[in-house]
C-alpha cells in the first residue's frame, strides 16, 4: 500500500511532478546521447589512428622513436617477424621503412615523412585504401607509385599518374632522390596525418635509401583488448635491443584526448545530475512541507517513522524512475537516429583527427553508469527531505 | 475495571522558552467501556490529555497507565507499535489521505498491521457498509462530505479492533445532522461492541450523549460527573 500511496502522491500535483519528470527525461537523455557521442568521437579517432597509421603494436630499434635515425633499422628483422608471425593473438604482421623526405613537382615541395610498406600485407594492416578519393592502392604491379594526400595534391598541383620526385637522405649520407607517380589519392580524417605523411612502396623506398632492414614492424592483434598481454608477451621474447611498444605509447595524445574527452562527458554528465538533484530535493521539501500534518497522523495512527521515511523515498525513487528511464529511451531514440542518419560536425575538427560526420552508437557501459547515476542521485539526494520526516513529532504536526 | 489511569500527570510546553502548563497535574481513571466527553474552553488542554492517553504526546511528569502498561516509559518504536495495536483515532479535521479511496483509507491501518489483503479488504468494506457508506467504498474523500469523511475516519479507527477510540472534536466539522448520525453511530458501538470513547468536544449535543463529562479548565479537572443513561 505504501508504493501505491507514494505513486498516487506523486500525482497530488501533477504540474510539480511533472516539471521535475520532464527536466529528468531531458537530462537524462541528453547525458546519455552527449557521453555516447563524445565517446563514439573517442573511439572513431582511436579507431581510425590505429587502422590508418599505427596498428595495434609496433617493433623498432631501441631509440629510433627519440631520434628516428635512417639507420636505426630492426636487426635481423625477418627472424623477428617469423618468430612474432608464430605468436598467439597475432593476425598479421608487416614492415615500414619510416623516413624523412622532401616531396616535389614542377609547381612546389613539401617536406613529409614517407612511408614505404609491403603492398600486399598493408592492404590487410591499414585501411587507408578506403579513404582513397581518386586512384589506387599500392600493388606490385605499378612503376614506382606513390600515395599522396589531397591536401598534398593540392598544395604540389598533383593528378593521378603526376610524376614527384622523393628526396631522401640515404644510409651512407648522402642526399639522394628518386621519381615516383601517383596512383593514388586519399582523404582520411585526420588533417596532421595527410598533410605529413606519403606512402610508398617498401622495395622502392628500401632502394632509394639503401638500408637493408625495416625501420618498424606493424602488428595486427586478433584481439584488440589483448593488445597489453601481446606486446609484453613479443618483448619477452626479444632482446633490450627491440623497443616493442602499443598504440598508446605509439599516439599518445590521442590516448589523453580520449581521457579528456571522457572526463568532459563525465563532468557534463555530473553537472545534468546536480542539477535534477537540486530539483528533486526541491520538490521532496515542497512535499514534506505541505504534507507534514498527514505526516504526522500516519505517525499517530501507528506508522513507524522509517516507513514513512521509505514511503517518501519511494515517492522520490518512482519520480526518478520514470524520469531515468524516459531518459534512456529518448536517449537511445536519438543515439538510434544519430547513428542511422550521422551527426554532421564541423569539417575544421579534422586537426583533431575527428570525422566530419559523427555516427554514435550505444556503449552499454555508459548506459550502465547513467542508472547507478539516477539509482546514487535518488538515494543519496532524497535522503535529506526524508529525513525531515523521521524528525515531524505527530503531536506537533498534527497542532499546526 | 480501570483499563486508562493517569497519575499526577502534567504537560508543560516551552515555546520560545516561555513555560505554558497545558496539563496540570491531573490524576483520571477509565473504565472499559465509557463513553467519556472532556470539554473545556479552547487551550484548556483537552487535547493535549487525548495525546497523552493516546501515547502521541508525553507528559513532562506523572504517569500514565493504559491497561496496566505504563506508556509513558515506552520507547518511541514501541509506543508507535501500542498506538497501532491498541488505539484508534479521530481527528477533528478528519486526516484521511486524499489519494486513497475510502476502502484504501480504512485498509492501510490492517495493511499497518501486517494483515493479508483479502481480509483487510473484506474488514475494510464490512465496516464501511455498517456505518452507511456501501456505496461510497471507492470515492475518495474530496468526493465526501464532511459527515462521511469523519464516517470514513471512524471506521478507519475502528479497522484493527482497538479498545480505545480517543476523539479530539469529532463534530466540530460536522452539520447538526451529520454530527447527530455520527454520535449515534459512536454510540452504537460502544454500547454493542463495548469499545472504550473518549473524545473532547465544544459540542453540547455531543456533552448530552455522555455517561461521564470532564470538565476541563487551565489544565485542570474542575468538574467530573458521571451520569446512567
Amino acid at each position: 500500500m505504501t508504493s501505491k500511496l507514494a505513486w498516487k502522491n506523486i500525482w497530488r500535483n501533477k504540474t510539480r511532478s511533472l516539471v521535475f519528470i520532464i527536466a529528468a527525461i531531458l537530462g537524462f537523455a541528453m547525458a546519455l546521447f552527449t557521453l555516447n557521442t563524445m565517446k563514439s568521437i573517442s573511439q572513431q579517432r582511436l579507431s581510425d589512428a590505429i587502422n590508418i597509421q599505427t596498428s595495434y603494436i609496433q617493433i623498432h630499434k631501441a631509440g629510433f622513436m627519440e631520434d628516428r635515425e635512417i639507420n636505426f633499422t630492426i636487426p635481423d628483422a625477418e627472424n623477428v617477424m617469423a618468430k612474432v608471425k608464430a605468436m598467439p593473438g597475432i593476425e598479421i604482421v608487416s614492415k615500414r621503412i619510416s623516413c624523412n623526405a622532401v616531396v616535389a613537382s614542377p609547381e612546389n615541395n613539401i617536406a613529409c615523412e614517407i612511408k614505404g610498406v609491403m603492398p600486399q600485407e598493408e592492404n590487410e594492416i591499414s585501411v587507408l585504401k578506403d579513404f582513397l578519393v581518386e586512384g589506387e592502392a599500392l600493388n606490385n604491379n605499378q612503376n614506382s607509385p606513390i600515395l599522396v594526400s589531397k591536401r598534398t595534391a593540392e598544395r604540389l598541383k598533383l593528378k593521378v599518374r603526376s610524376k614527384v620526385v622523393v628526396t631522401i637522405k640515404a644510409s651512407n649520407g648522402e642526399i639522394t632522390g628518386g621519381s615516383f607517380r601517383v596512383a593514388g589519392i586519399f582523404v582520411t580524417p585526420s588533417t596532421p596525418y595527410d598533410e605529413s605523411t606519403v606512402i610508398a612502396r617498401y622495395n622502392d623506398l628500401q632502394e632509394l635509401s639503401r638500408i637493408d632492414e625495416p625501420h618498424e614492424l606493424v602488428i595486427k592483434v586478433t584481439d584488440p583488448n589483448k593488445v597489453i598481454e601481446v606486446q609484453m608477451a613479443i618483448q619477452n621474447q626479444l632482446t633490450n635491443q627491440y623497443q616493442v611498444n602499443d598504440w598508446k605509447y605509439l599516439l599518445p595524445e590521442l590516448f589523453a584526448f580520449d581521457g579528456f574527452i571522457n572526463m568532459v562527458g563525465m563532468l557534463f554528465t555530473i553537472i545534468i545530475i546536480i542539477g535534477l538533484g537540486f530539483s528533486l530535493m526541491n520538490t521532496m521539501n515542497m512535499i514534506v512541507q505541505e504534507r507534514t500534518k498527514e505526516l504526522g497522523m500516519l505517525r499517530a495512527i501507528g506508522q513507524g517513522k522509517w516507513s514513512v521515511f521509505r514511503m517518501l523515498l519511494k515517492e522520490s525513487g518512482l519520480m526518478t524512475f520514470i524520469g531515468a528511464a524516459g531518459g534512456i529511451v529518448l536517449g537511445i531514440g536519438f543515439i538510434s537516429v544519430a547513428s542511422k542518419h550521422g551527426i554532421s560536425i564541423s569539417e575544421g575538427l579534422g586537426f583533431l583527427g575527428i570525422r566530419p560526420i559523427i555516427y554514435p552508437t550505444l556503449h552499454p557501459g555508459l548506459l550502465i553508469m547513467i542508472i547507478v547515476l539516477a539509482i546514487v542521485l535518488t538515494v543519496i539526494i532524497s535522503t535529506f527531505p526524508a529525513s525531515r520526516a523521521l524528525a515531524i513529532k505527530p503531536q506537533e504536526a498534527l497542532r499546526d | 475495571m480501570k483499563v486508562i489511569a493517569l497519575n499526577n500527570v502534567s504537560k508543560v510546553y516551552n515555546p520560545k522558552g516561555i513555560a505554558v502548563t497545558a496539563v496540570n497535574d491531573v490524576s483520571l481513571a477509565f473504565d472499559e467501556g465509557e463513553f467519556t466527553a472532556i470539554v473545556g474552553a479552547s487551550g484548556s488542554g483537552k487535547t493535549t490529555l487525548l495525546n497523552m492517553i493516546g501515547g502521541i504526546d508525553m507528559p513532562t511528569s506523572g504517569e500514565v497507565f493504559v491497561q496496566n502498561q505504563k506508556i509513558n516509559e515506552l520507547s518511541e518504536a514501541k509506543l508507535t507499535v501500542f498506538r497501532r495495536n491498541n488505539i484508534g483515532f479521530v481527528f477533528q479535521q478528519y486526516n484521511l489521505l486524499p489519494v486513497l479511496t475510502a476502502m484504501e483509507n480504512v485498509e492501510f491501518v490492517l495493511e499497518m498491521q501486517g494483515n493479508p489483503k483479502a481480509e483487510r479488504k473484506q474488514r475494510a468494506k464490512e465496516l464501511l457498509t455498517a456505518i452507511g457508506l456501501g456505496n461510497k467504498l471507492n470515492e475518495r474523500p474530496g468526493k465526501l462530505s464532511g459527515g462521511q469523511q469523519q464516517r470514513v475516519a471512524v471506521a478507519r479507527a475502528l479497522a484493527h479492533k482497538p479498545k480505545f477510540i480517543i476523539a479530539d472534536e469529532p463534530t466540530a466539522n460536522l452539520d447538526s445532522k451529520s454530527a447527530a448520525d455520527l454520535l449515534e453511530m459512536m454510540q452504537e458501538l460502544n454500547r454493542k461492541d463495548g469499545i472504550t470513547f473518549i473524545f473532547s468536544t465544544h459540542d453540547q449535543r455531543v456533552v448530552e450523549k455522555a455517561k461521564r463529562v470532564i470538565v476541563f479548565e487551565d489544565g485542570k479537572v474542575k468538574e467530573d460527573v458521571s451520569y446512567t443513561k
